[in-house]
């Protein structure tokens, strides 16, 4: 094996090691009887119970229902926060009139809104999508407005002298200038999203991954809510690595980006 | 090219000129940055103007390329008076002002007036600065020199009629600027093109343009011409002499 080839290796096996070292433990400890099945399932039962949960097809209707909440809160929250993230990042007068009341209802943590929310909108889709649309909203509204504002003046004066129009400055200068710190702001609005998604679930839902972790505490199946947590943390891991790729793929003229 | 020679023979009395420069002032709120300046440029001419930092030769730049407009006075090109952006000009900045995320062809293609050969006249360009091997490599993977030379194939790919050249090689080491300056010089005899050159570099002034502009305080003060064959040669005596003279008055002016 050649010396890049091994490092290559490497550098995808380390960061395993720790998870795999401790699930072995975990799984030795519940086998020895240190850690008692009804409180701390172990990994092989928790495995179990998603094998199970695969195979009577409640695990694609969950998963899914969870996806979908999150992408159409994401889309339309992130559609929200990107628009008026551009036009107070371009326009003095827009900004003047909607930041300073934005900002204000940005100090209000969303979740605080849940006993309004379900008089609201009761329990059904709409409430949990407000919440996300108004968690994933601020990242971006911040992060689009802060990056198409720290446009540098240079290229702009670049672009002015050398005769490209008003949209062919805001396609070709402003709008990539500002990218990276959109996607940081995606990045912000992906964990804010997940979050969200939980809290909504858990506390009133009849469908999605929240609803089925909370159907099995009723039950005391601890070993699908511990499946269920891991779930989560898989969903946040996958859309990490999406923007990831994303930030790999749109930021590859930046050196800072290319190996990361 | 034996036309070029006779150029400075030309005085900007005898005709309309190209770019014309009238009674120009320029402050920023109560600071007076230019007072009543006035310039006249022929089609093709290649002027320098030089004083120390401060003195308003950036912002007579930012006036001729109009990105800012005068208090007072006008500023005309073949008699047109400029209103808002100068058509036939194009700046080159002291940093290159590349777009870091398109590829060394698509900054020099950004330039090009004719749509359909866009690609063929920033492949071209490249290819005179000889860089056209980096076409489709990032800015950031280049070095000073090799950007400003970019930089330098977008002002030529547009075709301007104008170019402003801000100090472009301020940032560069002895030898590269050197390097910039006989490349600049021999598009400049290839294309005819006008250039105003602004820079700190007397030496630079001297080797490049056809007359040299001592600017002190927002006014322009003493004028030199350079009557010496092209390409210069910096070792002769006549060069020397010449910069020595405008050193001098450039360094003299505070008293």
């Amino acid at each position: 094996m050649s010396e890049s080839v091994k490092r290559g290796w490497n550098n995808h096996l380390i960061p395993w090691l720790l998870p795999v070292v401790l699930i072995t433990g975990w799984q030795a400890a519940s086998l020895v009887g240190w850690l008692p099945g009804n409180v701390v399932p172990s990994p092989f039962s928790v495995l179990l119970a998603g094998l199970h949960l695969a195979q009577t097809g409640e695990l694609a209707v969950h998963l899914w229902e969870s996806f979908r909440r999150a992408m159409i809160g994401l889309l339309i929250g992130g559609s929200i926060g990107f628009v008026l993230g551009f036009m107070n990042g371009l326009f003095t007068m827009s900004n003047r009139v909607l930041d300073s009341s934005l900002q204000m209802i940005r100090n209000i943590p969303h979740l605080a809104l849940i006993p309004l929310v379900i008089r609201w909108f009761g329990i059904g889709e709409q409430g949990k999508l407000f919440l996300i649309i108004l968690g994933v909203f601020f990242p971006i509204y911040l992060n689009t407005m802060h990056g198409i504002r720290s446009t540098d003046p240079r290229l702009l004066e670049m672009g002015k002298v050398y005769g490209l129009s008003p949209w062919a400055l805001l396609t070709r200068i402003i709008l990539p200038g500002a990218l990276p710190s959109i996607l940081v702001g995606l990045r912000y609005a992906l964990g804010i999203m997940w979050l969200t998604l939980i809290v909504a679930e858990t506390i009133a839902s009849d469908s999605g991954i929240g609803f089925m972790v909370m159907n099995a505490r009723d039950f005391l199946q601890f070993d699908v809510v511990m499946f269920g947590i891991l779930l989560y943390a898989l969903l946040g891991k996958a859309a990490d690595t999406a923007t990831r790729g994303l930030e790999r793929w749109f930021l590859r003229w930046n050196p800072n980006y290319r190996h990361a | 090219m034996p036309m070029l020679e006779t150029r400075e023979t030309i005085r900007p009395s005898d005709f309309a000129p190209f770019l014309r420069v009238h009674s120009v002032s320029k402050g920023f709120d109560e600071r007076k940055v230019l007072h009543r300046l006035d310039l006249a440029v022929q089609e093709g001419e290649m002027v320098a103007i030089v004083g120390k930092s401060g003195c308003g030769k950036s912002t007579l730049l930012r006036l001729l390329a109009g990105l800012e407009k005068p208090n007072e006075g006008t500023i005309a090109v073949d008699s047109n008076p400029v209103n808002g952006r100068n058509r036939s000009a194009r700046l080159m900045f002291q940093d290159s002002a590349l777009l870091p995320w398109n590829t060394v062809l698509e900054n020099v293609a950004l330039a090009a007036p004719d749509r359909t050969q866009r690609r063929e006249l920033a492949l071209e360009a490249l290819r005179q600065v000889g860089l056209v091997h980096r076409a489709d490599d990032w800015p950031a993977t280049l070095s000073g020199g090799q950007r400003q030379r970019v930089a330098l194939a977008r002002a030529l790919a547009s075709e301007a009629r104008l170019i402003l050249f801000d100090e472009p090689l301020g940032a560069l080491d002895a030898l590269t600027r050197l390097e910039m300056q006989n490349l600049i010089e021999k598009f400049w005899r290839q294309r005819g093109f006008t250039a105003i050159l602004v820079t700190h570099d007397v030496e630079e002034a001297v080797a490049l343009a056809d007359r040299v502009l001592l600017m002190q305080h927002g006014e322009f003060g003493h004028e030199s011409l350079v009557p010496l064959p092209r390409p210069r040669d910096r070792a002769s005596t006549a060069f020397a002499a010449l910069k020595t003279e405008i050193l001098s008055r450039v360094l003299a002016e505070d008293r």
